[in-house]
């Protein structure tokens, strides 16, 4: 990779060590994808923030490279492990939330936005079509890929970091050709988010970098996003367009087969002790019309209901959060379903969820039972 | 194979080695390094001192 003299400068610590990291990431990351040079970026997202995510060795490392790194971009911020207003009735041990704070207050210190979501995409404007930007978060890198219109590879905690710090991503993979390979053409009629999930699910299991999708009109707002976060969690894939004309040399078929497979591994429970939603966050418009299902219903167990803060407060303004509360729900802002330490074997056996991408880590991290259910089905099986 | 320097350095360890991605954050155990994923093709296999080889990570949360 062709680095500029000012480039070549801060790899070899003329500017400082902490620009050196950042440097030596990008290199690295630059060498292995086979990047001629580096670009700007104008918005970072980082991830690893969760200290169930990143453990002892991130917490210090980021301790120690906030001591002079500042971000040089607008850099939004994944969830972290809590919610600090309702964190207490959690039980977690002293040691999380310590660790926990240490982290949040490091990428503070380097100049974040303290989004601590996973859907910076319903909080903030997107930038003009064609906009390089450096996600971490694999939701976050597809939809902005996919719906955004904009240009990110599924960049790692370190890449998108270092991304932050210099203002610069390497120029390869879909930055430089996000064509398709593979079509899979969606065989399922009347399909709702967790067919939408379980489809991504599979197309990021046999796609390579960017995936055709045939045989699907419109998208909704919530399986936009449950396709997204499932197509991220499966594989290596950071991009799908809808097209039922692609070119695309290889094309697959995702049916009624297919599906079940996918559905019988990730499901493994008939019912759940309590009930998970996001993963990714909710939005607002995914509150208001949670809000309107549950319109004189309440829920039979715990319901937790992940979404940012920011979407929190305006919910709130709106009196969404409050019905919502009346119809059984907790509210948590700053953290998700996925990697949650909130939900573990001493709360529970099994969780009902309608997030593919939740009940792969539910399941794989948190060692728990996963029923899986669209929404509406949640709706009408879990309320009275 | 072919191989790549992208980090100098030295180091010496068993040779893990599988065909299959792996999700570092979903399918491992942090603290021992055990791989939890019961369909990976190495599932109970500790990566904990080794160099291991893989095709592809997966995800990023």
């Amino acid at each position: 990779m062709e680095l500029t003299e000012e480039e070549e400068k801060s790899l070899s610590g003329e500017h400082g060590e902490a620009l050196q990291t950042a440097y030596r990431i990008l290199s690295a990351t630059g060498e292995a994808t086979n990047a001629e040079k580096l670009v700007p970026i104008h918005w970072a997202h980082v991830s690893g923030v969760n200290y169930n995510t990143i453990g002892d060795a991130g917490e210090e490392f980021l301790a120690n490279l906030s001591k002079k790194a500042k971000f040089k971009v607008r850099t939004t911020v994944n969830p972290m492990g809590y919610d600090k207003d309702s964190v207490e009735k959690f039980g977690l041990d002293e040691n999380f939330v310590q660790k926990q704070e240490s982290i949040r207050k490091s990428y503070e210190k380097m100049g974040v936005t303290p989004s601590f979501s996973c859907i910076p995409y319903e909080i903030y404007d997107l930038p003009q079509e064609g906009t390089q930007v450096s996600f971490a978060e694999s939701n976050a890198a597809i939809y902005a890929n996919s719906v955004g219109n904009l240009k990110t590879n599924k960049e790692s905690a370190f890449s998108a970091l270092a991304s932050a710090i210099t203002g610069k991503s390497p120029y390869s993979d879909l930055r430089k050709d996000d064509s398709p390979t593979m079509s899979v053409a969606m065989k399922i009629s009347e399909p709702n988010e967790l067919t939408f999930g379980l489809l991504g699910y599979f197309a990021g299991k046999v796609a390579d970098k960017s995936v055709a999708i045939s045989g699907v009109k419109n998208l909704d707002k919530r399986c936009n996003k449950s396709l997204c976060a499932s197509m991220g969690t499966s594989g290596t894939c950071g991009k799908f367009v809808l097209d039922d004309n692609s070119n695309a040399s290889e094309k697959v078929d995702f049916d009624e087969k297919e599906m079940q497979k996918v559905y019988d591994e990730l499901n493994t429970a008939e019912s759940g002790d309590l009930i998970t939603l996001g993963s990714p966050q909710l939005g607002l418009e995914e509150m208001t019309d949670l809000a309107a299902m549950l319109k004189g219903r309440s829920f039979k167990k715990r319901c937790l209901i992940f979404c940012p803060r920011a979407i929190q407060e305006q919910a709130r303004h709106l009196g969404y959060a409050g019905q919502l509360e009346t119809a059984g729900c907790e509210l948590l802002s700053d953290c998700c379903t996925c990697l949650t330490p909130l939900v573990t074997k001493k709360d529970a056996d099994s969780v009902t969820t309608n997030s593919i991408k939740g009940a792969y880590y539910l399941k794989n991290s948190n060692g728990l039972d996963v029923n899986l259910k669209p929404l509406s089905e949640i709706v009408r099986d879990e309320t009275r | 194979m072919t191989e790549k320097t992208i980090v100098k350095g030295n180091v010496t360890g068993k040779v893990l080695k599988s065909s299959q991605p792996i999700n570092f954050l979903g399918a491992i155990d942090k603290k021992t390094g055990s791989i939890t994923d019961k369909k990976h093709d190495l599932s109970g296999k500790s990566i904990k001192d080794t160099s291991y080889f893989f095709p592809t990570g997966l995800e990023a949360v």
